[in-house]
C-alpha cells in the first residue's frame, strides 16, 4: 500500500516536471509573431471541422447502404459494392482527392471548385472506409439472435432493426473511433489542391511570420483537441449494457 | 398438429434428412433422441423453417412449410428455445419479453408488459423483470428464454437441447418448467439427452440415427423394449453413464 503510495509519487513527480519544463520552454516561444494571426487560425481549424463533419456525415448515409449491399445484396449489387470499396480503400487519399479535383472536369466539362472537390473525395473516402466499419459490426451479431428473433415471428427487417442494428451499433463503436479520428486527420490532405484548411493556414502563416515551433506547436494541439473531443463525443452515445457472457 | 410427409435433406454430401415421416397431434409430447449427428436439430429447425427442406412437406398447424411469406404468421405459433438461450443481450429481461408481442402481435405496451410479469412470475424469477440477460445465471437465461417464447402464445413449443449448455445443478429448475408446461397441454417438440424427462413427461420418444426415425414409442417401451440395435446401444450408453 505505502510501496503503492511511493511509486505513484514519483511517477506523479516526473510528470509534472516534465510537464513544467515543456510548458517553460513553450511559453519562450515566438508567441507575439503569431498572436496577430489568431483569427485566420481558428477560422481554418473551423473549416477542418466543417470538412470533416459533412463528409463524415455525407459519408455515413453513404456507409449504410453500401456496407447493407455487401452484406445482404444479390450477387452483382454485393460485387458493385465491393468493387467500390475496395478500390477506395485500396488507392492512397491523396489521389482520390487529386482525381476528384482534376478528372472530374475532364470527364464533366464544367470546373469544380477546390472546396467541392475536398468535400467531395472526402466523403467518398469516409464512405468506403466507414462501411467496412458498419460490416464488422453487422458480422459481429451472431447467428443465434437472427435465429431467435425470426424464429420469435419477427420480419427480416424488425429482426434488423430491433436486434441486429443495436448490437451491430455497440460492438462497431471501438472502430468507429479510431475511424473517425483517421478522417479528421486526413482533412488535411486538402491542402494540396488550395483548400485553406488548418493544416494549410499553419503553413501559410509559418511563410508570412518566422515562429516555426510555435506554429507546430499550435498545429499539434489543433488535431489533438480536436481528435480527443470526436472520441468524447461518440463515447457519450455509447449506450451503457452489459454483453452477454 | 405437425406432420412431416417423405422430407429430405441435405447438407452438401451428406443426407441429413432422408425420407422422415412423422405425425405430432395436438397436446402431445415428443422427445427427440440420437447420436450427435444423427439429424435431431435439423428435424427440429425444420418445423419453423430456420432450416429449409429439399423435397416432402411439412404441414404445421394446417399450414404449408414453404414459402417465406407465410413464414413468420407461422412462427409466431411456434416458440422455440435453443441450446444458447440466445436472449438479446442490449434488452432488459422485460424488454425481451415483450419485444415481439409488441412488433408481431401488435400487443399494446401495457398488455404486453403485464403477460410478460405473469410468465416470468410463472418460471419463477419475477424479481428478475429489470436484470440485463448478463447478470443471470445459465438457468435463469434458459427460464426467460422459455418466458420469452411463451410470450407469443404459441400454440407449438420447440426445444433444441435446452439444458445441454447448463451446469448439472441448473438442469433441474429449467426440466421444472418444462415439466409444468406440458402438464398444461403444450404440444412440444423436445430434442434432448434427459432421458429421465423422457421418462417423466413424453408421450412418445423418437429415436434417430443417420438422418432417419429408426424406432419411436411410448416411453416405458421404448426404455426396455427396443428392438433396433442401434436404439439398444444407444439407451445402453445413456442409461448406463447415469
Amino acid at each position: 500500500m505505502t510501496n503503492e503510495r511511493v511509486q505513484s509519487g514519483v511517477w506523479w513527480g516526473c510528470v509534472v516536471l516534465i510537464a513544467g519544463f515543456a510548458a517553460e520552454r513553450i511559453s519562450h516561444l515566438e508567441w507575439a509573431a503569431v498572436a496577430p494571426s489568431w483569427q485566420f487560425l481558428l477560422i481554418a481549424l473551423g473549416r477542418s471541422w466543417l470538412l470533416a463533419v459533412i463528409a463524415i456525415g455525407v459519408g455515413i448515409c453513404a456507409a449504410f447502404p453500401l456496407a447493407l449491399l455487401r452484406v445482404y445484396g444479390p450477387v452483382g449489387v454485393r460485387h458493385a459494392a465491393v468493387g467500390v470499396i475496395e478500390t477506395v480503400r485500396a488507392t492512397p487519399e491523396l489521389m482520390i482527392i487529386f482525381w476528384v479535383y482534376f478528372t472530374w472536369p475532364y470527364l464533366v466539362g464544367n470546373q469544380v471548385t477546390a472546396w467541392n472537390a475536398a468535400l467531395g473525395s472526402l466523403t467518398v473516402i469516409a464512405a468506403a472506409y466507414l462501411a467496412e466499419v458498419i460490416r464488422a459490426g453487422l458480422y459481429s451479431v451472431p447467428l443465434g439472435q437472427i435465429e431467435a428473433a425470426h424464429s420469435s415471428g419477427l420480419s427480416s427487417y424488425q429482426t434488423f432493426r430491433f436486434v441486429v442494428l443495436p448490437q451491430a451499433l455497440r460492438n462497431m463503436l471501438p472502430a468507429l473511433i479510431a475511424q473517425l479520428v483517421a478522417l479528421f486527420k486526413t482533412t488535411s490532405l486538402v491542402y494540396a489542391i488550395g483548400v485553406m484548411d488548418f493544416f494549410r493556414a499553419v503553413n501559410v502563416t509559418k511563410n508570412a511570420v518566422y515562429a516555426p515551433y510555435a506554429l507546430y506547436v499550435i498545429l499539434g494541439a489543433g488535431y489533438f483537441f480536436s481528435c480527443f473531443a470526436i472520441t468524447r463525443l461518440v463515447r457519450w452515445f455509447d449506450p451503457q449494457y452489459q454483453l452477454l457472457e | 398438429m405437425i406432420e412431416f410427409d417423405h422430407v429430405h435433406k441435405h447438407f452438401g454430401a451428406l443426407h441429413v434428412l432422408d425420407d422422415i415421416n412423422l405425425r405430432i397431434e395436438a397436446g402431445e409430447v415428443v422427445v427427440v433422441c440420437g447420436p450427435s449427428g444423427s439429424g435431431k436439430s435439423t428435424l427440429l429447425r425444420c418445423i419453423n423453417r430456420l432450416e429449409q427442406i429439399d423435397s416432402g412437406a411439412i404441414v404445421v398447424d394446417g399450414i404449408t412449410v414453404g414459402d417465406a411469406r407465410s413464414i413468420a404468421r407461422l412462427r409466431a405459433e411456434i416458440g422455440m428455445v435453443f441450446q444458447r438461450f440466445n436472449l438479446y443481450p442490449h434488452l432488459s429481461v422485460l424488454d425481451n419479453l415483450i419485444l415481439a408481442p409488441m412488433k408481431v402481435r401488435r400487443l399494446p405496451k401495457a398488455a404486453a408488459v403485464a403477460n410478460a410479469k405473469a410468465l416470468l412470475d410463472r418460471v419463477g424469477i419475477p424479481e428478475k423483470a429489470d436484470a440485463w440477460p448478463a447478470q443471470l445465471s445459465g438457468g435463469q437465461q434458459q427460464r426467460v428464454a422459455i418466458a420469452r417464447a411463451l410470450a407469443m402464445q404459441p400454440k407449438i413449443m420447440l426445444f433444441d437441447e435446452p439444458t445441454s449448455a447448463l451446469d448439472p445443478e441448473m438442469i433441474q429448475e429449467v426440466l421444472e418448467v418444462m415439466m409444468m408446461l406440458a402438464k398444461d397441454g403444450m404440444t412440444m417438440v423436445v430434442v434432448t439427452h434427459e432421458m429421465g424427462f423422457a421418462r417423466r413427461v413424453a408421450d412418445r420418444v423418437v429415436f434417430m440415427d443417420a438422418g432417419r426415425i429408426v424406432e419411436q414409442g411410448p416411453p416405458e417401451t421404448f426404455f426396455t423394449q427396443a428392438t433396433d440395435p442401434r436404439t439398444q446401444a444407444f439407451i445402453g450408453k445413456i442409461l448406463s453413464h447415469v
